[in-house]
């Protein structure tokens, strides 16, 4: 299986967000990290991948135009998280998850009802550590709690292509830990997890591949080492950054300074 | 037992709960109407209604004629009004996610106000209705209208809900002003008239009315029900039901279709209720909570209900004046409304 983007052109108004943008394929097993500064683009392109928002150009998924099928069936491919889930709902965690299962017409070739959806509903809660939070409603749920119940609902159709837009920005360092590690795990166990990150760091430590925006266009596309370099990050962020490798080989991004006035 | 037992074991209490509330209000519902039929100036008693429903024993001429021609009438019709605009408001509520959002706010009923007062003040109807209908035609007509105005606003800016509230405000105010112009240039008796239909009255509840009014309600139900889980899902976010694979817009715009039919057809056959559509929702929500499966029964037995116990108020407050029931449901239900949600607010 593989994802692959072809001249991808996302508007708004006038403006192109995204302009023609290809990327190299993306495969099976592949934990992908979109990184660049603010505005360029990140989570416009995840979105417009998830089918959120209106583009041109190909998005093509084990061979088919994600975006020619119907919005139920995208659904069942694609796994998205947001950012945050705005929630004033009094909707339980475990309510959100049925209602994730059943709005787009249920799970394809499960007949998931009562019961039996109830408790794949809690195996998948229970997989991200949330099984306490069951019967909690949305609105009482704190910022990172919140956010990993929308990693649950990006989950629960067991998607092949899950896409995570900053997932780690409520979370402290134990559950971006904790986050990072389960997406990586979800790709190996045969997925494609884009996840769109600020933090080099983690980008540097997590990810299989970086690839890195600027402007609405690519930058670069690579492995970590390969794409985050002094030079790179100088052009697209305007930083004096010094990119060094730790003892075990990984890389870590310090910024001394800003290289544009 | 295990966790996921426990939790599984909890989650079917409160299921069987809130179908247990939603079965009770439709209970509440049925014996409201009864108790509609049974009140009323006359003071004919129970057994006497009750024989005459049922055609059994010998009944007083009279006492058929009460039941069925008066009080029958009233009693289904403000059943399936309250019925009606509470299911619309719920809907309405979600799909714009906005709590005060219903048929009056949204200045639907305002333009069907505009409609009858075309219709009664300047004697303009649509050709080929009877003069008995104009003025119901008309409303229904002028509320589509409006409905059409924020569908085509909706449409053009891609959905959004902000721009439909916004829009139905304005709408509400234009209505109420060419209303007011149209009051301005009224004669006497024409205003009257006009003021009396803008007060919302069950009054003139006419079986074939009613029958219009079923007929829309049974044809929007089932496919309000059928998009129950769709409804909830847009209580996370539309962004977030977006990715469950839903089609957010289609599922708006549809759903709008089928509020404009409600609540056209209620506010064309009895004129202004305000109240019913805000509160019935909100009264189901706190009862069985923001599932759809359960809250769209629970609002649409709790508008009923409303609207029946706002029925026999209307025959009760005042010994011998049948008030306008939009007076009623506004001062009756208001109070017990604000009570309700202070209540919640405090716990």
């Amino acid at each position: 299986m593989s994802l692959d983007i072809r001249n991808l052109t996302v508007a708004r108004g006038p403006r192109k967000v995204i302009d023609e943008l290809s990327l190299p394929s993306f495969a099976t097993g592949e934990f992908a990290v979109i990184a660049g500064p603010n505005a360029a683009g990140k989570s416009t392109l995840l979105r417009a991948i998830a089918g959120l928002l209106p583009s041109t150009g190909d998005v093509t998924l084990d061979g088919q135009a994600l975006h020619a099928l119907p919005r139920a069936e995208q659904a069942k491919q694609v796994g998205f998280m947001p950012q945050s889930l705005e929630s004033r709902s009094a909707l339980t965690v475990l309510d959100s998850l049925m209602v994730a299962m059943n709005a787009g017409g249920g799970l394809a070739g499960r007949a998931l009802r009562g019961p039996a959806a109830g408790r794949h509903a809690l195996e998948v809660l229970e997989r991200f550590g949330l099984a306490d939070l069951a019967l909690r409603p949305m609105a009482a749920l704190s910022g990172g709690q919140r956010q990993a119940v929308g990693l649950a609902q990006a989950m629960i159709r067991d998607p092949k292509l899950l896409l995570l837009d900053e997932p780690t920005s409520a979370l402290d360092l134990a559950r971006q830990f904790q986050l990072l590690s389960e997406a990586r795990k979800l790709a190996r166990e045969g997925r494609i997890v884009i996840a769109v990150l600020h933090d080099l760091a983690l980008a540097a430590q997590w990810a299989d591949r970086v690839v890195l925006l600027e402007g609405g266009g690519l930058r670069a596309s690579g492995a970590p080492a390969e794409v985050l370099t002094p030079q790179s990050l100088s052009q697209v962020y305007g930083i004096d950054a010094r990119v060094e490798r730790c003892s075990e080989g990984r890389v870590m991004v310090m910024v001394d300074g800003l290289s544009q006035p | 037992m295990s966790a996921v037992e426990t939790i599984l074991a909890e989650q079917s209490r409160r299921t069987q709960r809130r179908v247990l509330l939603v079965a009770l209000l439709g209970l509440g519902a049925v014996l409201s109407v009864l108790l509609d039929l049974v009140s009323g100036p006359s003071g004919l008693p129970l057994e006497q209604v009750l024989q005459a429903l049922t055609g059994a024993g010998e009944v007083p001429k009279a006492a058929e004629v009460i039941v069925w021609q008066v009080r029958l009438p009233v009693a289904v019709m403000a059943l399936l009004v309250g019925a009606a605009l509470s299911l619309s408001g719920a809907e309405m509520q979600t799909v714009l996610d906005n709590p005060l959002a219903e048929p009056f706010t949204l200045g639907i009923s305002a333009s069907a106000a505009l409609g009858a007062g075309v219709a009664i003040v300047l004697g303009l109807a649509i050709p080929g209705i009877p003069a008995l209908w104009a003025v119901s035609a008309n409303a229904f007509v002028f509320a589509l209208l409006a409905l059409g105005l924020l569908q085509l606003a909706s449409a053009l800016r891609g959905g959004g809900s902000e721009v439909v509230i916004l829009l139905g405000i304005a709408v509400n105010f234009t209505a109420a002003a060419l209303l007011a112009l149209v009051q301005f240039v009224a004669s006497p008796d024409a205003l009257q008239q006009l003021v009396f239909w803008t007060m919302g009255s069950l009054v003139n509840a006419r079986w074939e009315g009613i029958a219009v009014l079923a007929l829309v309600l049974a044809l929007c139900l089932p496919f309000s029900l059928a998009a129950s889980w769709r409804l909830t899902a847009l209580r996370l976010g539309a962004d977030q039901a977006q990715g469950f694979g839903l089609d957010v817009a289609h599922l708006r715009r549809w759903t709008l279709v089928r509020v404009s039919l409600l609540a056209a057809a209620s506010v064309s056959m009895v004129g202004v209720i305000g109240f019913v559509g805000l509160a019935g929702p909100h009264i189901a929500r706190m009862a069985v909570g923001e599932d759809h499966r359960f809250l769209l029964p629970a609002s649409l037995f709790t508008g009923a209900l409303l609207m029946s116990l706002a029925s026999v108020a209307s025959k009760l407050l005042v010994p011998g004046i049948l008030l306008p029931v939009g007076i009623v449901t506004s001062l009756v239900g208001l109070p017990v409304f604000f009570a309700l949600v202070l209540r919640r607010e405090a716990r």
